[in-house]
């Protein structure tokens, strides 16, 4: 199997190197945003009276899944924030299961991550801080006592760093122990046959259940923690 | 006399790396408890199956963290120093 890392954009003297994780998630956004396209064009036209079938149906499962994993968390505000959600989980169930075709997922990548991240931290706190003002909010980190501020940052802080952090390693094991068992197979050349025995297996258990487990932890997660600021506190 | 050349840094490296992943024991007490724990909980009332197992696999992949960032840390000790 030839590896490809990914091609270099040449600008007069500056070079950039795109790897070939990052390539994969810009191609994934652009199938994406022209499948939400196509299908929303369809399921404008499609008829609310009779029951939906084909394309209308099967997306209407997919955005079904993704408001169960936030709606727990966000429970009146799920309609507001599913856009969101749901593109982001789309886009991170399929991006996990491109080790299945023989490509370097893009969440192995921890820029993407790392920036997934960051956008969750953005909206939390954007929305703690709409939600309950200012001094509301910086009261909060106060609590229950103001000796307790540097942890109560570093709390808040360490959202972002979890989540990116416990998804590049998952995904990145994941890679690596695909890429170590082919290596392996290789080697032994007319033997590694034997190897595909396995293969199989280890798919289905790195690729398709981690890395869905892994998305939905991802956004169950985030969906919490947004919904502690976003949602008023019943007592 | 002791020389600190970068076979001594790349030796120390990857030795840094197996010790870090000695964190996986953590991760494997605390996700054979949820198990166990789950499984009382079905022994006890069989209809709840579907929550339980849910709810295990959510706490399993949360414990599973900090052998993670071992595992993280041990990549980058191998792929920088080593």
């Amino acid at each position: 199997m030839d590896t490809f890392d990914g091609i270099v954009v040449r600008l007069g003297e500056w070079q950039i190197p795109i790897q070939q994780s990052v390539l994969n998630w810009l191609v994934l956004c652009v199938l994406f945003s022209l499948l939400f396209f196509f299908v929303g064009k369809k399921v404008e036209k499609a008829d609310v009276r009779k029951a939906p079938k084909g394309v209308v149906l099967l997306v209407e499962i997919v955005v079904q899944l993704c408001s169960n994993i936030i709606g727990d968390n966000l429970k009146e505000k799920t309609q507001k924030y599913l856009p969101f959600f749901g593109t982001l989980t789309m886009l991170m169930a399929v991006s996990n299961l491109l080790g299945l075709v023989g490509l370097q997922p893009p969440t192995s990548n921890l820029s993407v991550n790392v920036t997934l991240a960051v956008m969750m931290f953005i909206l939390i706190q954007y929305t703690g801080f709409k939600e309950k003002g200012i001094g509301g909010r910086l009261k909060e980190l106060t609590e229950p006592m103001w000796l307790l501020t540097p942890l109560n940052l570093i709390g808040e802080l360490a959202l972002p760093l979890s989540l990116s952090m416990r998804l590049f390693g998952n995904i990145l094991a994941g890679t690596i122990i695909m890429l170590l068992v082919y290596t392996v197979m290789k080697g032994f050349a007319p033997f590694g046959y034997v190897g595909y025995a396995v293969t199989p297996l280890l798919h289905a258990y790195i690729d398709i259940f981690s890395g869905l487990i892994q998305t939905y932890i991802f956004f169950t997660l985030a969906s919490f923690f947004l919904g502690q600021q976003a949602l008023e506190e019943e007592d | 006399m002791m020389e600190f050349n970068q076979f001594f840094v790349q030796g120390m490296a990857l030795l840094g790396a197996g010790i870090a992943m000695v964190a996986g024991l953590g991760p494997g007490i605390g996700q054979g408890i949820a198990a166990s724990k789950a499984a009382e909980a079905v022994g006890r009332n069989p209809e709840s199956a579907g929550k339980v197992r849910s709810l295990m696999v959510l706490g399993i992949a949360l414990a599973e963290t900090t052998g993670l960032y071992a595992l993280v840390v041990a990549l980058l000790l191998i792929f920088l120093k080593g």
